[in-house]
C-alpha cells in the first residue's frame, strides 16, 4: 500500500511538476497565434524528454553519478568546461524568468507592481532553499502545480468544438497571417519548453539526492512515462484556451495576464484563483529546480560537496553558487527587463544547449563500464539517435529563425 | 511606397501592419477584461494588471510608429492615420483602467463601445494595410 502510494504521489508531483513559466508562456502565445497546428511539437517534445529523463535517471540510478560529473569525465575539463558556461548561463536565463514569473503570477492577484514581489519571490526561494528538506520541497510545489489542472477544467468549461480542435491538430498548418520562418520559431521555442536542460540536471540530481538503486528504477520509469505526457496535456490545455478565447479575438499573447483570461471567462474568480495558486506553485517549484541546478551543474563540475541531503555548512560552495545565481538573476529582473521577454529568449536558447546535456547522457547510457547490464536496450538507442538529429536540427537552426523573424515578430 | 528607415530586416510597411496588429491585440485584451469584470468573473486586482499590461504594449505600439521615418506624403499619412487610430485606442484604454480601478465616472459599458470602436478601426487600418 505503501509502495502504491509513492508511486502515486510521484506521478502525481511529475505532472504538476511538468509546466514552468516556459511552457505557459510559449503554449499560450501559439495557441494564440497558431491555434493548435504546432500541438505536435509539444508531443515530440514530451516523448523527447521522456527519453532524457528516462536515461539519465537511469545512469544517475546505476552509476550514482548526476549529469556533469558524467560530463566532465567523459568530455574532458576542456570541452566540459565550455558545455558548462552554456549550460549554467541557459539555467541563469530560466531562472531569471522564472522567478520574474512568480512576480508576474502574484501581480495578478494583487494588482502590485512586480518589481516589489522580485526580491521577495528571490527571499523566498533561498529560504526554502536553505531550510526545507529536498523531498518535502519537490512534492509541495508539484502537489499544488497541479492547480493547473484549472487550464482543462476551464476548456472544457469553455465547450469549444471538438472535432474543429481535434482537426486543427491533427492537420498542421501555416497560417495565412504567419510566416513559414515564424512558424518553425516557435515549433522551435515549444521544443525547447518541452526540453528544458534544468529538469534533466534536477531529475539526474534529484536521483543521487534520493538515493535511488536500480531497484528504484521501475518507480522512476513511472513517473516520468505517466507523470510527464500528463504534464504536456496541461500544456496543450493551455494553448487551447488560448486558441478558443484569444485567437477569434485577435489577440497575441505578450503577458501572462492575457493567458489566464480564458480561465475567467470559463469559470469565474474560483477557478481563476485556483490557476493564479497553481502559476505561483508551478514558477516557484521551477525557481527552485534552476537554483539547485545551477549549484548542482557547477558542484558536479568541480567536485565539490553538493546536495541537499548534506547541511548547508557541508556543502558551502554548493549553497553559496545558488545564493550568487539568485542574486544575479534578481539583479538582471531589476533593470526592468520583462520577464516574459527573457522566458521568450531562454526557451529557445534551451533548445540550442540541449545537444551539450543530451550527447554525453546518451554515450553513457551505452557504456558498459558505467551502466553494466543497464545499458541502453536497442529500441531505446533507436529513439535516442532519432532524437539526437532532432535536437540537433533543433540547435542548429534556433538563431537563424531568430534573427530572420525578429524573434518571432 | 513605405519602404526605407524601418528597422532592420524588417520594411516599414511592416512596422505599420505590427504596431497596429499590437494596438488591436491590446485593445481587444481590455475589452474582454472589461466584459469579465463587468460580469463578476474577473477580481479587480487582475483586471487593474491585465489593463496595465496592455497599455503598455499599446505604448508601444505608438512609439514603433511616432519613430517611423517614410519617404513621401502618402506614406506619411499611411503612418499618421495609424498613429492616431493607436494613439485614440490608448485613451480609450486609459480611461478603462480608470473604470476598473473605480477612479471614474463612466460606467464599464460605454468604456467598452468605446473599446469595440477602437479594435475594429484598428484592425480594418491593418487589413487595409496588408
Amino acid at each position: 500500500m505503501n509502495r502504491l502510494l509513492g508511486v502515486a504521489l510521484g506521478v502525481l508531483t511529475a505532472i504538476g511538476g511538468f509546466l514552468d513559466i516556459g511552457d505557459l508562456v510559449t503554449n499560450a502565445v501559439v495557441g494564440s497565434r497558431f491555434g493548435l497546428s504546432l500541438v505536435w511539437v509539444v508531443i515530440v517534445g514530451i516523448v523527447g524528454i521522456c527519453v532524457f529523463a528516462q536515461m539519465s535517471g537511469r545512469v544517475a540510478a546505476v552509476s550514482g553519478r548526476a549529469t556533469f560529473e558524467i560530463i566532465r569525465e567523459r568530455l574532458g575539463p576542456r570541452a566540459g568546461g565550455a558545455n558548462l558556461v552554456a549550460s549554467f548561463l541557459i539555467n541563469l536565463l530560466t531562472l531569471t524568468a522564472e522567478v520574474g514569473g512568480i512576480a508576474l503570477a502574484l501581480q495578478l492577484a494583487s494588482s502590485v507592481e512586480p518589481r516589489l514581489w522580485m526580491p521577495l519571490a528571490a527571499l523566498a526561494v533561498w529560504l526554502v532553499l536553505w531550510r526545507v528538506k529536498f523531498k518535502i520541497l519537490e512534492n509541495v510545489t508539484g502537489l499544488v502545480g497541479l492547480c493547473l489542472i484549472g487550464f482543462g477544467v476551464a476548456l472544457f468549461l469553455l465547450g469549444p468544438d471538438w472535432g474543429e480542435l481535434l482537426s486543427a491538430a491533427t492537420h498542421p498548418h501555416v497560417p495565412t497571417t504567419e510566416g513559414h520562418a515564424v512558424y518553425w520559431y516557435y515549433a522551435i521555442a515549444l521544443f525547447g519548453a518541452a526540453m528544458t536542460p534544468y529538469e534533466v540536471f534536477f531529475f539526474s540530481s534529484g536521483a543521487v539526492e534520493e538515493k535511488w538503486t536500480v531497484k528504484d528504477l521501475g518507480q522512476s520509469r513511472i513517473n516520468v512515462l505517466v507523470g510527464f505526457p500528463l504534464g504536456g496535456l496541461l500544456s496543450i490545455a493551455i494553448a487551447a484556451c488560448a486558441t478558443v478565447v484569444l485567437l477569434p479575438r485577435h489577440i497575441e499573447v505578450a503577458a501572462l495576464s492575457q493567458i489566464v483570461l480564458p480561465v475567467a471567462q470559463a469559470g469565474g474568480k474560483l477557478l481563476l484563483a485556483v490557476v493564479i495558486l497553481g502559476i505561483v506553485a508551478a514558477t516557484f517549484g521551477a525557481a527552485l529546480e534552476t537554483s539547485l541546478s545551477s549549484g548542482y551543474t557547477l558542484a558536479q563540475f568541480f567536485g565539490w560537496s553538493w546536495g541537499k541531503f548534506r547541511r548547508p555548512e557541508r556543502a558551502s560552495r554548493f549553497h553559496l553558487t545558488m545564493i550568487v545565481t539568485l542574486i544575479i538573476g534578481l539583479g538582471i529582473l531589476m533593470t526592468g527587463v520583462d520577464p516574459v521577454a527573457v522566458t521568450e529568449y531562454s526557451v529557445v536558447f534551451s533548445a540550442v544547449a540541449l545537444p551539450l546535456t543530451y550527447l554525453p547522457i546518451l554515450i553513457v547510457a551505452n557504456d558498459p563500464g558505467y551502466m553494466g547490464e543497464h545499458v541502453n536496450s536497442r529500441s531505446m538507442n533507436v529513439l535516442g539517435v532519432v532524437y539526437l538529429t532532432v535536437i540537433l536540427v533543433a540547435a542548429l537552426a534556433a538563431i537563424p529563425l531568430m534573427i530572420v523573424t525578429g524573434a518571432g515578430r | 511606397m513605405l519602404a526605407a528607415c524601418a528597422p532592420p530586416g524588417r520594411s516599414a510597411h511592416e512596422v505599420v501592419s505590427d504596431a497596429l496588429g499590437q494596438a488591436g491585440a491590446s485593445t481587444a485584451t481590455v475589452a474582454l477584461a472589461g466584459r469579465l469584470y463587468d460580469d463578476g468573473d474577473l477580481p479587480r486586482e487582475t483586471a487593474r494588471t491585465t489593463v496595465g499590461a496592455a497599455l503598455a504594449s499599446a505604448q508601444e505600439a505608438a512609439r514603433d510608429l511616432a519613430t517611423l521615418e517614410v519617404p513621401g506624403p502618402s506614406a506619411s499619412d499611411l503612418r499618421d492615420s495609424a498613429l492616431a487610430a493607436v494613439n485614440d485606442a490608448t485613451s480609450v484604454m486609459v480611461t478603462a483602467r480608470a473604470v476598473v480601478s473605480g477612479d471614474a465616472d463612466p460606467t464599464i459599458r460605454v468604456a467598452l463601445e468605446d473599446l469595440d470602436r477602437a479594435t475594429q478601426r484598428l484592425q480594418s487600418l491593418e487589413e487595409g494595410n496588408s
